[in-house]
């Protein structure tokens, strides 16, 4: 892997800095920060069709105030600190991990929260398991997120689409009309790849995994 | 329910199906003069057993397997759409849901069966052409496509409102997904193909506020624009079933009242997305459906089969899964027990705004077969222009939670606002409850009115940093001008606030030509702090003209949580003048 990241470092580099031999000029894009493509998807919680019947004449229970219970008392975040520049309420946090809920064994870790199928564990000392999602945490509502080990491109033709496939990248999707490329990455590679190509200026976006939609 | 409480409640008739309503208000402009069609009879009238006990088609006070009748006339005129021989043919449909069982006899016939998909694998190359069977074996995805397109004149079940049309089933929902692959991408894919409608019963829980990636954003914007051949795919989405919803789902810890906003979910807030809350048989808008200023229809989702009639529809085959199934406690009739439904083929228990969607979608393709030129604008004009105005008044609605809960000098909502364009508009029913047969004799006369479609730019206050008084109906109130002057189609905000409590505030739009739209309500409960640029819609100002000042007003419902309002952005979507 590091001999097939070296090498598409390398061929995005090159496609940066200017036209090649076939004079085509690769117009990917620069950006100043990181993105996050703050996506989609919600609880894998079984859902019901059937609601109950209304309930009449409810007492007054609006006011009584909906919270989450406050994660920072449960276990002291450690912060990825090379996530600094992601958008104001968003983190990345070190030392949790997730996995689902039918997944999950207690090898894993002790769980600190559970959210829409998702277990979330203290992964201190197992960092390198490929079957733990990294986790961001949304300070505007007190969650956890699962990241996906899939990167998204846009911008991408084509030409760039061939360039991609040709330097080594895994293809996971690519929407036509739209010009997105989706990169298959892991758990384990996906936020070392993702810095990566934004240091060499490519828009890339990290997707956050914050539930699936459901039947309504 | 008690005296004073139904007095309370009155204006917002949330359950109360057993109370008579002999004269449902329904749209007074004359209908439309018929025009000759191909087609004037109505394909296998008569021999569908069970559609006489779909409401929905024609209500004439039936009971559907509950203990309470309809009130008769509360339908969306679909037989009636039927008898001028429009059933939807020639109309493809897909129908993105938890899968659908394709094979059922009353589904089978109408099925376009190279075209299903199933998202429920990871590999991308195995999306399309696939068995879209539901996995998971939920009947949700048969029921909704039984809705839209199950066979008429085939001597069994029912029959969809367009039983011409043709569908293809999209395995979407389910516990399938895992994080090694990109749900973004299985988004955006089942929002591309050829199709004319996309039927999108779900959303994501209402309990916060869930943005979406300008990707996502833009595939919508593509299928409205490229699909079609350029006229458009008409998107048509479920409001929400979360209207006085308790939050066991989404908290842990307490299941605390909330009212739900269809501003909840961002790619509601598009204005190429047809945003559909439900209405029951005594013409009421269903108990559960979530309102708000995105709310474009109302179609038919029933309530619960029980005590007041839900939807009859298709059912996963067998008694082992779906909605009836044996040992079921709603009725013998979703038990197989009846005659008529002896293996548990049907269902008379399928409700929730994902049953208005699919009435909605079939609706759409009775128009679109009769007028096969309309942009995807059009269908939306057609919608609005002829909807019954189910319930009119322009009282006040008050707090849900009583008297206790209100702000002194706050009014909570109003059922309906009439807009300086002379439109009626609710965040309870949107324009009103669709009316096919209106709906498909305007098609057939349409002159077309709608100029090349245009959005503005975002306007944006820039830094203000208002602070919202705590619970007060005061509020803050801040004033931007828009210079273009566009003929207003829908109008989208978006908020950057501090506020340690989102589910305390309110906020109202006012538009330069005096019309208040309530685009959050106070109390709503919904979780969440902060908002960062989130994308927020209103219907209210359709056929107003855009240039002047607008005002945003904040007001905070409750005690304890605080905070400003740092900015807001204004857009206009619409036409030229």
């Amino acid at each position: 892997m590091k001999h097939l990241l070296a090498f598409m470092t390398l061929a995005i580099f090159m496609a940066i800095i200017g036209p090649r031999t076939n004079n085509k000029v690769i117009k990917l894009k620069k950006i100043s920060h990181p993105s996050i493509s703050d996506s989609v998807t919600r609880t894998l919680a079984v859902t019901k069709n059937i609601v109950p019947e209304i309930k009449k004449d409810q007492p007054l229970k609006g006011l009584n105030k909906i919270r989450h219970k406050d994660l920072s008392s449960k276990l002291e975040l450690e912060m990825d600190r090379a996530f600094d520049k992601l958008p104001g309420h968003h983190a990345m946090v070190k030392n949790v991990k997730a996995i689902s809920q039918k997944s999950y064994t207690k090898d894993l870790g002790p769980i600190v929260a559970q959210n829409a199928g998702m277990v979330f564990v203290n992964s201190n000392g197992n960092h390198t398991n490929e079957k733990l999602a990294n986790v961001i945490y949304d300070k505007n509502n007190n969650r956890f997120y699962p990241v996906s080990a899939v990167l998204k491109i846009e911008g991408i033709d084509e030409a760039l689409r061939s360039e991609f496939k040709n330097d080594g990248f895994n293809e996971y999707y690519y929407h036509q009309e739209l010009k997105t490329l989706f990169i298959q990455s892991t758990h384990t590679e996906v936020l070392g790849l993702y810095q990566d190509l934004i240091s060499r200026g490519i828009v890339v976006y990290l997707e956050i995994i914050r539930g699936h939609n459901q039947q309504r | 329910m008690n005296k004073s409480s139904l007095v309370l409640f009155s204006l917002l008739l949330l359950a109360s199906c057993n109370e008579s309503d002999p004269s449902p208000s329904e749209n007074n402009d004359p209908i439309p003069p018929a025009l000759t069609t191909g087609t004037t009879e109505i394909s296998g009238s008569g021999v569908d057993p069970l559609a006489e006990f779909a409401w929905h088609l024609n209500n004439t006070g039936q009971r559907s397997f509950s203990t309470t009748p309809g009130i008769p006339g509360n339908d969306l005129k679909i037989l009636d759409a039927n008898h001028l021989g429009y059933e939807g043919r020639g109309i493809r449909i897909a129908i993105s849901d938890t899968g659908i069982e394709t094979t059922h006899p009353d589904l089978s016939g109408n099925q376009l069966s190279d075209e299903h998909r199933s998202y429920a694998s990871e590999n991308p190359a195995n999306w399309h052409d696939a068995n879209p069977f539901p996995v998971e074996y939920q009947g949700h995805g048969t029921a909704v496509t039984g809705l839209i397109a199950a066979l008429a004149g085939n001597g069994i079940g029912s029959r969809g409102v367009a039983p011409g049309a043709q569908y293809a089933g999209f395995l979407f929902l389910g516990d399938f997904h895992s994080s090694e692959s990109s749900y973004e991408a299985k988004t955006l894919d089942q929002i591309t193909g050829d199709f004319d409608i996309f039927n999108y019963s779900y959303g994501y829980a209402g309990c916060s506020f869930f943005p979406v990636s300008t990707s996502i954003i833009n595939a919508y914007k593509n299928g409205v624009t490229n699909l079609r051949d350029g006229k458009g795919a008409i998107y048509i989405k479920a409001a929400g079933n979360e209207f006085r919803g308790n939050n066991s789902n989404c908290h842990e810890n307490d299941n605390s009242t909330f009212y739900g906003n269809s501003n909840t979910g961002e790619d509601q807030n598009l204005p190429y997305v047809i945003v559909t809350a439900a209405s029951n048989a005594a013409g009421k808008i269903s108990s559960y459906s979530t309102p708000g200023s995105g709310v474009w229809i109302t179609a038919a989702g029933g309530e619960f089969g029980t005590g007041s009639p839900a939807m009859i529809t298709t059912d996963i085959t067998g008694c082992s899964y779906g909605l009836s199934v044996s040992g079921s406690t709603s009725n013998t009739f979703n038990q197989g027990s009846l005659s008529n439904n002896t293996n548990c083929n049907y269902t008379s228990i399928m409700n929730g705004t994902s049953s208005a969607a699919p009435t909605l979608s079939g609706v759409v393709a009775l128009i679109l077969e009769a007028n096969p030129d309309l942009s995807w604008r059009d269908v939306k004009h057609i919608l609005m222009r002829t909807a019954d105005k189910i319930q009119y008044s322009n009282s006040a609605i008050p707090h849900p939670s009583g008297t206790s809960g209100a702000l002194v000098g706050h009014t909570y909502d109003f059922l309906y606002v009439k807009n300086a364009a002379g439109y009626d508009y609710s965040n309870t029913y949107g324009f009103g409850r669709a009316n096919a047969l209106r709906a498909v004799r305007e098609a057939q006369i349409y002159s077309f009115p709608l100029g090349p479609y245009l959005e503005t730019s975002w306007t944006s206050s820039g830094q203000i940093n208002l602070s919202i008084p705590d619970r007060s109906s005061v509020g803050i109130t801040h004033l931007q001008n828009m210079p273009s002057n566009y003929f207003i189609e829908s109008v989208q905000i978006k908020l950057n606030t501090d506020h340690t409590y989102i589910g305390d505030l309110g906020v109202e739009l006012l538009s330069p030509s005096g019309t208040r739209s309530k685009i959050l309500l106070v109390n709503s409960n919904i979780n969440h702090s902060g908002l960062a640029d989130y994308t927020l819609l209103s219907n209210a100002f359709y056929g107003e003209v855009s240039k002047g000042n607008w005002t945003i007003k904040l007001i905070d419902g409750a005690n304890q949580d605080i905070g400003k309002l740092l900015s807001w952005s204004l857009k206009i979507n619409g036409h030229a003048l």
